[in-house]
């Protein structure tokens, strides 16, 4: 990954600029009237912290009891413990039952693991069916925002994509869009052999997996196919029931400043013998993939506390210029800045703890309360340690530059004959008191941003000159 | 999957947070989810009236009905909207109310739950929603093998009936009532569904179109 190409190409790109800022004040606007209209807002933050640390610190307990819940309740459940045995698991249970194509409900778990890659290598179609994912999925592109993906695009570049992929005349309202997706997916509902959601929550005490949505498609997932398979990152878990009266407002509010969601699934087990609908076989793929690594570290260890509502992207002023491309993996914004490196391995992601000026504005909207400054430092110390550790080039460069820095700016004379000579040097690129574009390597600097210039006249002169006429002092 | 993922993980984590492989046990309770902030309930129609006011925010029509006028406005309701079709679930309420002969004495087809093209070619939906909730304007409905899940999903409208007695003021009450009920495991349905508005999606330049995957109508009919 490169954050540091990435994010050029994101802050220069006006489409995806105007997009960004639209969608990241809309959802900050909607969260910030929530919040603040549920009474006790923070308290139930903080409860929600002691709930999840709870939890993670018994993930074993919890986990066999979910384990067991959910056999109680007819399901299946399996354990992956990387990216590849999750496919492979999830490629299995449809080889086993024929299943040629699959219907996806939106989850980042599945991105996580690229499972749609997966699937078509073993010969199994793969539809995104929440609208967004849908219009990302035809373009063959990432989503740009966790709950807006497909927001970097304008309604006339999805009426051509429509029209080229599914040869249906170009229309530009969002309604008639909507109704030829809706139109589309149906059939892919109706022939689906097998559904695959993600999941919110999973409740230990119930066997219950949850999942939240405005649009449907996952009910539509997790019913009408006769097999549904979730996949659900092991943090995800919850120790009771009655959490979720809790946990669901906090995170609807958190996500979209919606009170509740459209819809949301609690569910428990394959459809019962009587049952009409829901479909007769249900299988929990549990996911480690670098998780169960992440609790040894005490100070980093609430990265998993994490709920997924997106309200820390939307409120980062790194995250509303580079957009979600940026950020190399499935995760973003500042939640993607510590959980990255620490699932991926940090030497995979080592820029991505410096991309946040640590302002703490994630801290103070996310619904667990994760302390982000805290653990970021903590992994750019990892970085760091690491750096030296193994010597790497930049590293010594920039030892060496803060050394030769130094000597300069400490010796007077020097800094008199550095001072000139770049007086000197900088002419020929000197535009009105900035320079705007230098020669290599200075052009890392001046291609997005000028740099002052070195003032023709020192201010050492200048105070003499003052001082002489007696001015003010 | 083999065994061994199984034990692996559940090894690494021990490992992580510094736990013999017995696992210490945990703290009695974990720190309580917390208790509705909503004070004392309102006096006779209060709650019905809060309901209300919560649905016509979120793009849902409400209509009210004492028990005997039901059969009436159901089928003038789909009189009005010219449908051929329909389905219906099949609880002890609804069919004491008679609304399912009567449709089909009317000329009107319905459709079989099990048969998901069937209901996806229907114009309308019927339920009874097991209970409500005031303040978010939320329906929530319990599977069971003659209260099937496409009902409330696949037509393009939905009309639900709820019971004034079964409206409760907020999620914790809810929550508290549904707690009770799943504390036996074989009590738990299949599916517990909370229904807040139509489908909708935000996708296309934010722009709100209602009806994408599920629903575009949602009618409410509070019966007292
Ligand atoms: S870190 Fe917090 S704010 Fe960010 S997505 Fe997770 S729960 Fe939400």
């Amino acid at each position: 990954m490169n954050f540091e190409r990435d994010s050029a190409r994101a802050v220069g790109d006006k489409k995806l600029q105007s997009a960004l800022i639209n969608v990241t004040d809309r959802f900050r606007a909607a969260r910030k009237r929530a919040s603040d209209e549920t009474p006790g807002w923070d308290d139930l933050r903080g409860r929600a912290r002691e709930i999840k640390k709870h939890t993670i610190a018994h993930l074993d307990e919890y986990l066999l009891e979910l384990e067991r819940n959910v056999r109680k309740a007819g399901g299946r459940v399996h354990w992956a413990r990387d990216a590849e045995e999750a496919r492979n698991i999830i490629i299995d249970i449809a080889r086993r039952n024929g299943v040629k194509s699959v219907v996806k409900s939106k989850s980042m778990a599945t991105e996580e693991i690229g499972l749609n890659d997966g699937l078509e290598a073993a010969g199994i179609r793969a539809v995104e069916t929440d609208l967004g994912e849908y219009i990302i999925q035809l373009a063959g592109e990432h989503p740009s925002h966790i709950i807006a993906p497909a927001i970097h695009k304008t309604r006339h570049d999805i009426s051509e994509l429509f029209a080229e992929k599914l040869g249906v005349p170009y229309m530009s309202e969002p309604q008639e869009l909507t109704k030829v997706a809706r139109e589309r997916l149906r059939g892919e509902f109706l022939g689906a052999g097998m559904g695959v959601s993600g999941a919110n929550f999973g409740v230990a005490e119930t066997g219950t997996i949850v999942i939240v949505e405005n649009e449907g498609n996952a009910r539509l997932t997790t019913t009408v196919p006769p097999i549904h398979v979730a996949l659900m990152g092991i943090e995800k878990l919850l120790p009771r029931f009655g959490d979720l009266s809790l946990f669901l407002p906090l995170l609807v509010r958190s996500a979209t400043g919606q009170k509740t969601s459209t819809y949301i699934s609690l569910i428990t087990g394959p459809r019962r013998d009587a049952d009409k609908d829901g479909p007769r076989e249900f299988h929990l793929v549990l996911l480690d993939n670098g998780r169960s690594g992440i609790l040894a570290d005490r100070e980093t260890r609430e990265s998993l506390y994490c709920i997924r509502c997106g309200a820390c992207l939307n409120n980062c002023p790194v995250y509303r210029k580079v957009g979600g491309h940026s950020y190399g993996w499935v995760y973003s914004g500042p939640i993607g800045t510590i959980i990255n490196p620490q699932l991926m391995g940090i030497d995979r992601a080592p820029e991505l703890p410096f991309a946040s000026s640590l302002c703490g504005a994630c801290r103070d909207v996310c619904p667990v309360k994760i302390d982000f400054p805290k653990v970021l430092l903590e992994l750019r110390s990892k970085v760091v340690t690491r750096k030296e550790k193994t010597g790497q080039a930049a590293a010594i460069m920039e030892a060496l530059s803060f050394r030769f820095w130094r000597a300069v700016v400490t010796h007077r004379r020097i800094y008199e004959l550095a001072l000139r000579l770049s007086r000197h040097a900088q002419r020929p690129w000197k535009r009105g008191g900035v320079l705007r574009s230098l020669p290599y390597p200075f052009s890392r600097w001046t291609d997005e941003r000028d740099f002052p210039a070195v003032s023709e006249t020192p201010f050492r002169e200048r105070w003499r000159k003052i001082d002489r006429k007696g001015g003010p002092r | 999957m083999t065994a061994d993922s199984r034990e692996e993980i559940l090894h690494r984590i021990r490992k992580g947070l510094g736990k013999g492989e017995g696992g210490e046990g945990k703290d009695p309770y974990p720190p309580e989810p917390g208790s509705s902030s909503a004070g004392a309930e309102p006096y006779g129609d209060g709650l019905a009236r809060v309901f209300e006011e919560s649905l016509s925010g979120i793009d849902t029509s409400v209509y009210r009905a004492g028990r005997d006028g039901v059969l009436e406005f159901v089928t003038g309701f789909i009189k009005e909207r010219g449908v051929k079709s329909f389905s219906i679930w099949e609880t002890e309420y609804l069919e004491s109310l008679g609304i399912a002969e009567s449709l089909e004495g009317g000329g009107l087809d319905i459709a079989p739950a099990e048969d998901k093209a069937g209901i996806a070619g229907t114009g309308i939906g019927i339920t009874e929603a097991d209970y409500a909730i005031a303040d978010t304007g939320s329906l929530v409905l319990l599977s069971a093998p003659g209260k099937p899940r496409g009902v409330s999903l696949i037509p393009p409208v939905h009309l639900a009936i709820v019971r004034k007695e079964n409206i409760l003021s907020d999620m914790w009450e809810l929550f508290g009532v549904l707690n009770g009920i799943y504390e036996s495991h074989d009590a738990i349905p299949a599916c517990t569904t909370f229904i807040t508005g139509p489908s909708r999606t935000a996708d296309i330049e934010l722009n709100l179109t209602l009806g994408v995957h599920g629903p575009k109508e949602l009618h409410v009919l509070i019966v007292s």
